[in-house]
């Protein structure tokens, strides 16, 4: 503790309560490493794969097909900007475990895969009980590719680099790995309310 | 928990009428590559403290990096930076973060011809890599493609004027609100053709850094893709404006 800027003031605007550093936009800030991947429906899939890389995949109009989910919540990016009652809606990734029948006694984490090459990787715990889905509609919308559509995994609960865009298969892990930005300096597990940004 | 350093504003210069180059001294900074940022941290007298992120725009002394801010209308942290904050004044900084939009002269892929692309205020970042180049890969391929509002919004005027003196450095200048008398071109965004006919050859496999305004890098970065640049050799950062 110490430093004081004197004549410093900033914004003060009252309002809920957010995790450490952070502050409100009303806005939608799109981040990404490189170009947005175009992504059409047509010849979109999504896999489910083990650690032995059986699994189940799903077209576009299969995922579709699955029970759908509608949820309000609160996220959070790591550049510290965050977004309170987004609407999203999607399938709960506990469906699609269960649709997918897949055996989770050895499975500790899951690492995201996207189209682009992008990879994040969460602990299974984090993704089941209605934690997580995959995303295809913001705010009534098809989600935009900017944002990561046509479909995105969120975890509101951890800082957003975890929701990954464009995601086209979770593969589940029997020990973590770091993704993309955990092996680029960002933190492995990213608690928005601990601030764990950084490695 | 973040990490915070403290940093000592060693010196400052208005780069524009809205921005400021600032340079810092930080005891114990490990150094930064070029293209990484840190985090900078203000806090007011009653604790009331609020960060931002900014890129470096000046890596070569290990501990004494340089960041231009842009002052945002609305911004939280930037009006302070670009019009309060004084000399010997102490600010609080995290870093340097970012892996991946890094150009380092000794990674592997060096001999790559490299083409810098910036928007704005995105020089920043860029101009870190320019710099570095300098001393550390002076014989390293370079091309930067700069598109401003007017040549009174470009960044490091006399650092290209001496670069262009000395032939170090190809530019191609944009301007889109206002053009300088004796510009050939009129005022206006770089269209595509304008920014394809301007940026190394695909075949000539280059690396792309991309820096500014979501608009102008999303734009961008699709031309690239649309003629055939590999999307692995594109790298983008994109500015938020709060």
């Amino acid at each position: 503790m110490g430093v004081i800027n004197s004549r410093f003031r900033g914004k003060r605007r009252d309002g809920p309560t957010l995790p450490p550093g952070q502050y409100l936009t009303t806005d939608f800030p799109v981040l990404a490493t490189g170009a947005t991947p175009r992504v059409v429906t047509d010849r979109w899939s999504f896999s489910l794969t083990t650690p032995d890389g059986q699994g189940h995949r799903w077209t576009w109009p299969e995922f579709m097909a699955l029970p759908q989910q509608k949820i309000v919540v609160d996220i959070h990016c790591v550049t510290r900007w965050s977004k309170l009652g987004t609407a999203w809606a999607g399938v709960s990734i506990d469906t699609l475990l269960d649709a997918a029948g897949a055996d989770l006694s050895s499975v500790s984490h899951v690492m995201a895969h996207a189209y682009g090459g992008y990879t994040t990787n969460v602990p299974l715990a984090d993704l089941v009980d209605g934690k997580a889905m995959i995303a295809h509609t913001f705010d009534g919308t098809p989600l935009h590719p900017e944002h990561g559509g046509p479909a995105r995994l969120l975890v509101p609960h951890l800082y957003f680099w975890k929701s990954a865009k464009w995601v086209n298969e979770l593969h589940l892990l029997t020990q973590d790995e770091p993704g993309f930005w955990e092996a680029n300096g960002y933190h492995m597990y990213g608690d928005p309310w601990q601030e764990q940004r950084y490695a | 928990m973040t990490t915070w350093q403290v940093a000592t504003v060693t010196g400052a210069t208005m780069e524009t009428p809205t921005a400021r180059s600032i340079w810092l001294s930080i005891p114990g900074f490990p150094g930064a590559q070029a293209g990484q940022h840190i985090d900078i941290r203000l806090t007011a007298p009653d604790g009331y403290s609020a960060s931002r992120s900014y890129s470096l725009s000046d890596v070569r002394e290990g501990d004494t990096v340089a960041v231009s801010v842009e002052e945002l209308d609305d911004g939280e942290v930037s009006p302070f930076l670009v019009r309060e904050l004084e000399i010997g004044e102490q600010v609080e900084i995290a870093g340097p973060i970012g892996g991946h939009f890094v150009w380092s002269p000794t990674s592997p892929g060096t001999t790559r011809p490299i083409q810098l692309v910036a928007g704005g205020s995105g020089i920043a970042p860029l101009m870190a890599m320019v710099r570095l180049r300098e001393t550390a890969a002076p014989d390293a391929a370079f091309r930067l493609l700069y598109s401003a509002r007017s040549p009174e919004h470009v960044y490091y005027r006399d650092e290209f004027a001496a670069l262009a003196a000395h032939r170090r450095l190809p530019v191609d200048w944009f301007y889109t609100r206002s053009a300088p008398p004796d510009s050939a071109r009129p005022p206006g965004r770089i269209t595509h053709d304008e920014f394809l006919a301007s940026v190394i050859p695909v075949d000539s496999r280059p690396l792309i850094y991309l820096c500014g305004a979501n608009e102008f890098v999303e734009m961008l970065g699709k031309w690239l893709v649309d003629a055939g640049y590999p999307t692995d050799s594109i790298r983008i950062e994109r500015y938020l404006a709060a």
